[in-house]
């Protein structure tokens, strides 16, 4: 059975009482939502917000109509009850754009490279996901990411969220989301890297 | 044409296939004259591929989803 079957399946044995389904359900998306609640509210709050956007569900099950995926629909509502509690605390996400050059000293005046990039010992994304230390550093850089550029990693290239989607929650344009994402990808990039030169 | 530059600006709208057709003619055809830039790229996808495919890391414990799975089960308003 396909993921959306089985998403519809379970919603509707939840809606009919059936505490397994439901336990089924949060196993499979609880961890996925919490790190899209964390890249909006951080550690301390993502997991409140998970179970916030969990009563939401719950209560709303009825209207979901499976036309989009389960998990499409929740991660909706995960996100608005992130910002949701954005806005109870006053902080809000900030889209400070990065107005220094973020290729200036890679490139010449021509546009040609002024410092070859280094070779890796191993480009592939196997090499990289075996080593502790590469995802480790992976994981810190994402963290300190601008709030922008975090949350957008996060939903598009973590999550697999439509672009325009992300762009929508974040209420801007597509073209300003494609640079920042851009530029998350390349401080992740700039870090793996770094751990290339020691 | 091209230059170095500009690959690494639009690197991410290649690799996500934003580009139409033309675009991306062109963008091959710097790749396969410039080693430098086509190093660039197979580490940006090796970096995009490895973050499409983090997994992420359960931070609540299977008691805490028990207890969830609880309160939402005998939620009056659901
Ligand atoms: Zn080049």
């Amino acid at each position: 059975m396909n993921t959306l079957d089985r998403d519809k399946q379970l919603v509707a044995e939840i809606l009919n009482g059936k505490r397994q389904a439901l336990s089924e359900l949060v196993h499979l998306y609880h961890t996925n939502m919490t790190r899209i609640a964390r890249s909006f509210v951080g550690d301390a709050n993502a997991e409140d917000v998970v179970q916030e956007a969990w009563v939401s569900v719950v209560r709303s099950l009825g209207t979901f109509k499976g036309e989009a995926s389960f998990k499409t629909w929740m991660t909706r509502i995960t996100i608005n009850a992130a910002k949701t509690r954005l806005r109870k605390e006053a902080k809000h996400i900030s889209h400070a754009t990065v107005v220094e050059d973020l290729y200036q000293d890679d490139y010449k005046e021509d546009g040609t490279w002024r410092v070859a990039p280094i070779p890796w010992d191993d480009e592939s994304p196997d090499a990289l996901l075996q080593s502790e230390q590469v995802l480790s550093a992976i994981a810190k850089t994402i963290d300190k990411l601008p709030d922008n550029q975090r949350i957008m990693l996060t939903l598009h290239d973590l999550e697999g969220v439509l672009m325009e989607d992300v762009c929508n929650q974040l209420d801007i344009t597509t073209s300003n989301g494609r640079v920042i994402l851009h530029r998350a990808r390349l401080a992740v990039k700039a870090v793996v890297n770094k751990l290339q030169e020691v | 044409m091209l230059t170095c530059r500009d690959i690494n600006e639009r690197s991410s709208e290649y690799l996500d296939q934003q580009m139409s057709f033309m675009q991306r003619m062109n963008f091959r055809m710097h790749l396969m004259l410039c080693k430098h830039c086509s190093r660039f790229m197979r580490q940006l996808e090796a970096v995009v591929h490895t973050l499409h495919r983090l997994s992420p890391q359960q931070s609540t414990s299977e008691e805490q989803l028990e207890e969830l799975v609880d309160k939402l089960h005998q939620d009056p308003q659901a």
